[in-house]
């Protein structure tokens, strides 16, 4: 018996001997290396990443460590490791204001108007108010970059459809059409690609003709869209996001709604089902299993048929840009994206000044993520991140990091001067210069609803259905409220 | 934990046959090991699921004191329809796959015990193969066979005979718990049959001889002698496949990602810390106690109901 207590003491001081090892605290900088710690969740930068942050330590006599992860990793948890441990990054970043919720309540996200350094201060002032990371009107994010998405559609492609001399003129009237004439266009495409019937299409008033016999690139069509139907995200967060632009300004707006202004809302998310109807029915996949199996028709497979000239339009972002050029480099050079339609009338948007106009010709520009700072490291390094912050975005090394390096659009960008340097990202600039941006509301929807709820409800009831109920649209519709008002305890 | 803790109490018997003194320095990293990395995280983990854990903070104060709860995570979880959800879908997974498993590896093995010795071991390598990859590869070789082999090539309206049941298996609640069944015999069945072939083994031949002398049939022999003779190895087949199907988590998430309502329970409780912001790491760890104490239960009542069934020779 005596033997067991041992044993038993033995192994309870072992094991706190352990762990206060763990927890003894070691502050000196040259201990752990470094003087500045940078919490990235972009993988496709890692590399310029690391490089503006040596360049940046160069320049300060400081060392900067930078940890990212791959390429479309969920990095939430490992950030909550980060945070946990006793090395904690002075920088990391937060997606939306949703995300935002947790690093503000566990105090870990600084206040800006609390930062020391001025420039910093003047930076986080001049962030356009669309494009900050708030709650309850404090700023705590500097923006990563901005993104967009849209139609994607190969310039070659409509110059073997319409004629190379009709590209431009194709593409100014396709951007300023109304729903109605874009819906005709996309019959009349599919019925030229299924049984080589030309017609002309109208945009905008000015009409186009169809090359009578399929010739060049258009042969391979197979359908108007390519459809990834096993991506919830592609229509559960990007498609859903261009209805709910309409309902709420920003998605700190979204975030706060009312019962009653989801339930003005429902008629745009009408519109949203009848957009999906109509791009889910002309796909290069038919409707029905096929079009959710994973294995025929997931994000790279969808890029892919798009890549190969099987479909005329690809709904995605500029990210896609790297993966459409490993499809298929040669068509890379002549991408541009067209604007996503959905048939809404004044009444269904309730944001005020925005019109069924701009909704028609614009794309949605947004901030992707955002560089915060941690409140639980020392001032020293919660200045240099300030510090670093301000390089980055101000200063002439900085910007040639983003833009050049990490092929980014800085969210500063002035349209007349910035070149992104690729045929998307420039398509990108070409929108915000006309003031052609819509944002991403939807990322104010409660957590899970987009993806989770919103697409698995659509891909399990619809997408894998050929033929769609009479009262489909308005089920939809009202699973989307619904739903989102369960979510956010709204009643 | 379960399953963690039946080696120790081997060891147990072992240090009971030899120098216990010797015995007790030897076994001390394995049980330091074993209490830091999972006796004392499980007791923290308990503790967790009485506080709003948020993952690297407590909501509403510094300390995990200044947090506590009660049991409002345990009652939030029983009234959370996807935990619910989850369970009655795993406890469905689990009586048919542990039915499945268990028949066709005494089954595999009876065949091959029959055979030459060295035709024998070649089945034996061939059925264990599969058990040798991982699940996540698993799950995605069988997510390519059920949707492109089985829905275009075999059993597909143009596929050779058209069979819809055996059609988009991973597209459907109850087409997907077989598919998964499926895929989980495919990877168990194995390993169950290499215990069930040691517990043939230890059949004495002369007890079935005397069977035979008797007058007894083939059927006879294995209901009376063959039948009892392996309960030892229905007890260890039983509560691995058990406990395994209870907190299967890769192959679930890999073929059909929780989709069509097929969250199992393990993937639920990681999936649960994405469904709201600020994560709900409270919630998910009271769901994880709920877990172990359902399959430690299961699994225990499981292990003395077999037990009493092994015949003392």
């Amino acid at each position: 018996m005596k033997l067991v207590q041992k044993l038993f003491l033995f192994v309870c001081a072992g094991s706190v001997l352990l762990f206060a090892g763990c927890s003894g605290k070691k502050t000196a900088e040259s201990s752990r290396g470094y003087d500045l710690y940078i919490f990235n969740t972009k993988g496709e930068n890692a590399e310029a990443m690391k490089a503006a942050a040596d360049a940046f330590g160069r320049e300060k006599g400081i060392a900067v460590k930078v940890f990212s992860l791959g390429s479309g990793t969920n990095s939430d948890d490992t950030l909550r490791t980060e945070m946990s441990s006793k090395n904690k990054p002075a920088i990391f970043s937060v997606m939306n204001s949703q995300a935002l919720v947790e690093w503000v309540e566990g105090k870990y996200a600084m206040d800006f108007s609390t930062a020391k350094n001025q420039d910093f201060k003047k930076l986080a002032g001049s962030i356009p108010s669309s494009l900050r990371l708030q709650q309850n009107g404090i700023s705590y994010g500097v923006s990563y970059n901005v993104e967009g998405y849209g139609l994607i559609v190969d310039k070659n492609m409509l110059a073997d459809l319409f004629g190379k001399d009709s590209v431009e003129p194709f593409i100014g009237a396709f951007i300023t059409a109304t729903y109605e004439e874009f819906e005709d266009t996309v019959h009349i495409i599919q019925a030229y690609i299924k049984s080589g019937t030309a017609g002309t299409v109208t945009l905008s008033g000015s009409t186009f003709t169809l090359a009578a016999q399929k010739m060049g690139l258009a042969k391979n069509l197979t359908g108007v869209f390519s459809v990834a139907g096993s991506e919830k995200w592609t229509y559960g967060d990007h498609l859903v996001n261009i209805a709910i632009d309409t309902i709420f300004p920003d998605s700190a707006a979204a975030k706060n709604t009312t019962k009653q202004e989801l339930e003005e809302g429902k008629s745009s998310f009408t519109a949203y089902a009848k957009a999906l109807d109509l791009m889910s029915q002309n796909a290069t996949t038919p409707r029905g299993p096929d079009l959710i199996n994973a294995t025929i028709n997931g994000y790279d497979q969808s890029v892919a048929t798009f890549a190969a000239g099987k479909a005329l339009f690809l709904q995605q972002g500029n990210w896609a840009y790297g993966n459409i050029e490993k499809a298929n480099p040669g068509v890379v050079k002549t991408l541009t994206f067209l604007p996503v339609k959905m048939p809404f009338t004044q009444s269904d948007i309730h944001v005020q000044g925005l019109t069924v106009g701009h909704m028609n010709a614009s794309i949605p520009v947004f901030v992707p993520n955002y560089y915060a700072i941690n409140t639980k490291v020392s001032d020293k390094e919660k200045e240099l991140a300030e510090e670093f912050l301000v390089w980055l975005n101000t200063s002439a090394e900085g910007q040639d990091f983003i833009i050049n390096k990490m092929s980014f659009i800085p969210y500063n960008a002035d349209p007349a001067k910035t070149s992104a340097g690729y045929s998307l990202g420039d398509s990108i600039i070409s929108y915000m210069a006309a003031g052609k941006t819509i944002t991403n509301a939807y990322a104010g929807a409660p957590v899970g609803w987009a993806t989770e709820n919103m697409g698995a409800y659509l891909m399990e009831n619809y997408l894998n259905k050929k033929n769609w109920p009479d009262n489909a649209y308005d089920d939809i519709a009202g699973y989307a409220v619904s739903r989102w008002e369960e979510m956010a305890n709204i009643n | 934990m379960c399953r963690l803790l039946l080696p120790v109490f081997a060891y147990g018997e072992f240090m009971n046959m030899y120098n216990k003194k010797r015995m007790i320095p030897l076994a001390l990293p394995a049980l330091i090991l074993f209490v830091c990395v999972v006796v004392i995280p499980f007791a923290i983990g308990v503790v967790y699921s009485f506080t709003s854990w948020r993952g690297t903070y407590f909501a509403g104060g510094d300390y995990f004191w200044q947090s506590f709860v009660g049991f409002e995570n345990y009652v939030r979880a029983f009234h959370t329809k996807r935990f619910i959800d989850s369970l009655i879908y795993t406890v469905k997974f689990t009586i048919v796959a542990v039915l499945v498993i268990t028949f066709f590896s005494l089954f595999v093995s009876l065949l091959a015990f029959r055979l030459k010795r060295g035709t024998a071991s070649f089945y034996r390598t061939v059925f264990f193969l599969p058990n040798l990859l991982g699940g996540l590869a698993l799950g995605y070789i069988w997510q390519f066979i059920f949707e492109i082999i089985y829905s275009k090539i075999l059993f597909g309206p143009h596929g050779l005979i058209s069979i819809p049941a055996l059609c988009n298996m991973t597209q459907n609640n109850t087409k997907a718990l077989f598919a998964l069944v499926l895929l989980f015999t495919w990877q168990m069945v194995g390993y169950m049959m290499i215990i069930f072939t040691i517990g043939l083994n230890n059949i004495p031949s002369d007890m079935i001889e005397a069977a035979r002398i008797d007058g007894a049939s083939n059927g006879q022999v294995f209901a009376h002698v063959t039948l009892p003779m392996l309960m030892p190895s229905f007890t260890i087949v039983l509560f691995l496949t058990l406990s395994k199907c209870f907190m299967l988590l890769d192959q679930n998430i890999a073929l059909t990602d929780g989709n069509f309502g097929t969250r199992l329970l393990a993937t639920q409780i990681l999936r649960t810390t994405r469904d709201s912001a600020p994560p709900d790491y409270g919630l998910a760890q009271a769901q994880a106690v709920i877990f172990f104490i359902l399959i430690a239960a299961v699994t225990l009542i499981q292990v003395s109901i077999t037990t009493k069934r092994e015949v003392e020779i």
